[in-house]
């Protein structure tokens, strides 16, 4: 057998955590010799229960990594084992890193890393934030590590290729199986896009609920500080805030509407002592020593740079405001508002305000989200 | 001694003459019919037997064929009694026949001579009236149906006694006359109205445009926001029905038995809201006397389905083509059969499962996945033919509670008809009535649009991602948008609006 293949049999024993593999590992120091351990002295190491014993010892543990391993070479995944080199420091000194990861794409990994996380249903506030930072800190040479889910992590991952970036998403199934699906297009831009997918499970596993939390704590395990833009009051992203704390990373959140449900535990752990972040500085200045890797190349202001990019209007036509239009700004500048709403307050029929927000969001001064409902833009 | 009758068969909501012979001849006494008649016609044996003898005329004891000409085409219910029982008697010479070919006679007999009410009476007498009949006998009950049409002497008649004293000279049954024009502008309307709508302001205007230019409608929004109560309004405020329209409305409604008891004419566009566990037959018409379905019931008017997604896939889908043609075919084994179908399409749905997905609070529940999942069930080739989708949001009780006076049913109505009333007479000849009904060559003619207008709507295809088959559509509504003006061009801000009403093209979950 080679050797690749004892590290594909031990990170698919069913029931055997990471710190219980990890511990082993560490007393005979490869894969290998764990493999052709008897019962009897598998029960002397006194690390593991009959039920992990009969796992270890289970006599079909050649098909199955041979099954692995083949759907690897089909879908072009590769493993690293822990005492790889290139096996992330921050990773490896965690309390329960994980003894192997598979990954899709390119490995090269001890950059400056930050994690953005957040809730899958998100605000339209939530999104332009999450999307902005992530921009900003990718072009200024972060990394950006989420775990490819809805809402959040997707726009941090697109933020951060946006700016060119490279980014990387930390799975909580096999890696031959995408995980929300319809984030399969963006799951193909990361890895054209020299980015890098990882996961510490096999091919095969699927997207387990149990696997979610575990998960998180690789996302926080390999970045230096996560990023929490909006999270409800019972979320994962908690979670991984958690495992930050837990292995000293920084942690930071970005603030929402006291009233608003979904930035709850964003705001309670800024409430607990997490840096409350405004603008990317918040976040660079923590890491002086990452100075080196970020580089301030670019002296303008990106933050300028983002919104003009993202409004370009050069149509003369579109260029100034009446000031009916002037007026309904002033009614939509605080909050969101359903059209409704809009015209009641301004005292305008239906027809008008129809027209008026319509031009507005041509003009690319508001935007209208799902509901008629209409809040400013950047 | 052979006679010939003028009666009448339905094909669809089109009659077509059928001539009743009859044969008396010697031989052993029998009474036959042929011609492909149902059950209903071979029963009339018996009624006419007993209707002639309780009338006090002699039934012959002789043998009576009855063809009922054309003999290739299937002839069903009871309408055909009267001209069978008159045929009989004209054979035996029992009425004066000199000019019975300018007659026409319906009705069906009760055992003492009366003669009863049948339905599809108005198709008949207009069939009647194209093919050069000038008198026809229709049963009493049916007079004001009948008397619709011009031109033609409505006689009406209580008992087959009476139809020959008059055809004998002995006494005149006096034409019947209504008069239409007040028919159609008396317009006793539901007790609902816009005013008890509070707030909405948006919604409503949607339903104005729908209402002025006949424009499928989709309202989506969350439970209690007023949805129902918004449809169940919109009759209120739909324009005046052209004497054309209310004709082709109450052929459909007479064929299919559902016109009210002493109505003439059906001068209240139809407002159609089936239930949602209806099925794909009844919704586009079918059955072994194939009858219009709620698609052709609601013709000219309002087809309302509530709790959209909650209908069965066939069922909605089944919409799809009508909606395009405006007009239905359903074919069966034994015969196929075309109805009118120009329903404007009102849907109401939730926009998720548990309704709240399009509120500003936190209340919904559902996943990313599941709303999507639910608003798949809008399919696209149907959403395609829906041209103004709006959203309407609940209200505050503050919202509630505050509000005064809102406009009147009977405000909004005025101006509805004034923006239709453009139309016709734009569309005058053409054989369309309203801008939903306008084709992919018309649009072109009808909806130019100058270039600064049209960059605005080529930005707004760039910057907001719509699609291509939004296009017609945004022309067609900004069309109805302009007509309710009286601009004779489309202007920025009527395609502005147009555009508004179509968010169901930007929600991306």
């Amino acid at each position: 057998m080679k050797e690749i293949e004892y590290w594909i049999w031990i990170t698919s024993l069913e029931g055997l955590g990471a710190v219980k593999a990890r511990t082993l590992l560490k007393i005979y120091k490869h894969p290998e010799i764990i493999y052709h351990m008897s019962s009897q002295e598998l029960v002397k190491t006194r690390l593991l229960t009959d039920k992990n014993i009969q796992e270890l010892l289970n006599c079909n543990k050649r098909e199955r990594i041979s099954e692995i391993y083949s759907s690897m070479v089909k879908h072009n995944i590769k493993i690293i084992s822990i005492f790889d080199e290139i096996y992330p420091d921050n990773l490896r000194q965690i309390y329960d890193p994980p003894v192997a990861l598979y990954y899709i794409g390119k490995f090269e990994i001890n950059a400056f890393i930050i994690a953005i996380v957040g809730s899958r249903k998100t605000t339209s506030y939530g999104a332009r934030s999450a999307k902005k930072l992530s921009y900003e800190l990718a072009a200024r040479g972060t990394r950006i590590v989420s775990g490819l889910a809805r809402g959040i992590d997707r726009i941090a991952h697109e933020g951060c290729l946006d700016a060119g970036g490279k980014t990387i998403a930390v799975l909580g199934c096999g890696l031959d199986n995408i995980y929300p699906p319809d984030n399969i297009g963006l799951f193909d831009r990361i890895v054209n896009s020299d980015g890098l997918i990882l996961s510490e499970y096999p091919p095969g596993m699927p997207p387990l609920q149990r696997n979610f939390p575990a998960r998180n704590r690789i996302i926080s395990g390999i970045s230096s500080g996560v990023l929490v833009v909006e999270a409800a009051g019972r979320s994962g992203s908690l979670i991984t805030a958690g495992y930050a704390l837990e292995q000293g990373r920084e942690v930071f959140a970005v603030p929402g509407n006291i009233d608003s449900a979904y930035s709850g535990g964003a705001n309670q752990l800024i409430k607990d002592g997490a840096k409350m972040v405004l603008e990317v500085n918040d976040i660079l200045e923590e890491f002086p020593w990452g100075e080196k890797i970020i580089a301030d190349i670019l002296k303008e202001d990106l933050s300028n740079n983002f919104i003009k990019q993202n409004s370009k209007s050069n149509f003369s036509i579109f260029r100034g405001l009446s000031t009916e239009e002037i007026r309904m700004v002033k009614i939509i500048s605080n909050g969101v508002h359903h059209i409704d709403e809009i015209i009641e307050k301004s005292n305008i029929s239906a027809k008008e305000a129809n027209n008026f927000l319509f031009m507005l969001e041509m003009k690319g001064v508001i935007s209208q989200l799902p509901g008629k409902i209409f809040e400013l833009c950047l | 001694m052979v006679s010939k009758i003028n009666s009448c068969a339905l094909t669809g909501i089109n009659g077509r003459i059928v001539e009743v012979e009859t044969d008396i001849s010697n031989g052993i006494p029998a009474f036959d019919i042929v011609g492909l008649g149902d059950t209903a016609v071979r029963e009339s044996r018996e009624r006419v037997r007993a209707a002639i003898k309780n009338s006090g005329e002699e039934f012959p004891v002789r043998r009576i064929t009855i063809n009922l000409a054309p003999a290739n085409l299937r002839k069903e219910g009871s309408v055909y009694d009267v001209s069978i029982a008159i045929g009989i008697l004209s054979a035996k010479g029992a009425v004066n026949d000199n000019e019975l070919n300018s007659y026409m006679f319906l009705g069906e007999l009760s055992l003492d001579g009366e003669v009863k009410p049948v339905t599809g009476i108005l198709p008949m007498v207009s069939c009647a009236y194209e093919n050069g009949i000038k008198n026809i006998f229709v049963p009493e009950a049916n007079a004001d149906e009948a008397a619709v049409i011009k031109g033609i002497n409505i006689l009406p008649v209580k008992t087959l006694m009476s139809i020959i004293e008059h055809l004998n000279g002995k006494k005149t049954i006096v034409p019947y006359m209504i008069d239409i024009d007040s028919l159609l502008i008396s317009n006793a309307r539901a007790s609902a109205d816009f005013s008890d709508v509070k707030g909405q302001a948006s919604a409503k205007r949607a339903m104005e445009v729908a209402a002025c230019g006949a424009h499928n409608l989709l309202m989506i929004g969350s439970p209690g926001s007023g949805k129902t109560m918004l449809a169940k309004r919109l009759p209120t405020i739909l324009p005046n029905m052209t004497f054309e329209e209310a004709i082709e409305v109450t052929k459909i409604y007479s064929v299919s038995g559902l016109l009210p008891q002493k109505a003439s004419l059906i001068t209240a566009r139809p407002f159609r809201s089936p239930h949602h566990t209806i099925s794909d037959v009844s919704l586009a018409g079918g059955g072994k006397h194939i009858k219009p379905g709620e698609v052709s019931l609601a013709h000219y008017g309002v087809l309302f389905l509530d709790e959209f997604p909650e209908f069965g896939k066939a069922a909605a889908e089944v919409l799809r083509q009508p909606l395009e043609d405006g007009e239905i075919c359903i074919s069966r084994a034994n015969s196929s059969v075309v109805y009118p179908a120009k329903a404007t399409l009102i849907c109401a749905a939730n926009p998720c499962k548990c309704g709240f997905y399009l509120e500003p609070s936190d209340k919904c529940k559902c996943t990313p996945r599941m709303v999507r999942q639910y608003l798949g069930k809008l399919s696209q080739p149907l959403l395609d033919r829906i041209d103004i989708h709006t959203e309407i949001h609940s209200l505050g009780y503050d919202e509630l509670a505050a509000r005064e006076s809102e406009e009147s049913s009977a405000d909004i109505r005025e101006r509805v008809n004034k923006a239709r009333r453009v139309q016709l007479e734009r569309y005058r000849g053409m054989g369309i009535y309203s801008n939903s009904e306008l084709s992919a060559s018309l649009i072109k003619k009808y909806c130019e649009l100058d270039r600064y207008t049209s960059a605005l709507l080529k930005r707004a295809f760039e910057k907001l991602g719509l699609s291509a088959r939004a296009h017609d559509r945004i022309l067609k509504v900004a069309r109805t948008i302009a007509d309710m003006e009286k601009s004779e061009g489309i202007k920025s801000d009527h395609i502005a609006e147009a555009i508004q009403y179509r968010s169901l093209d930007r929600i991306r979950v």
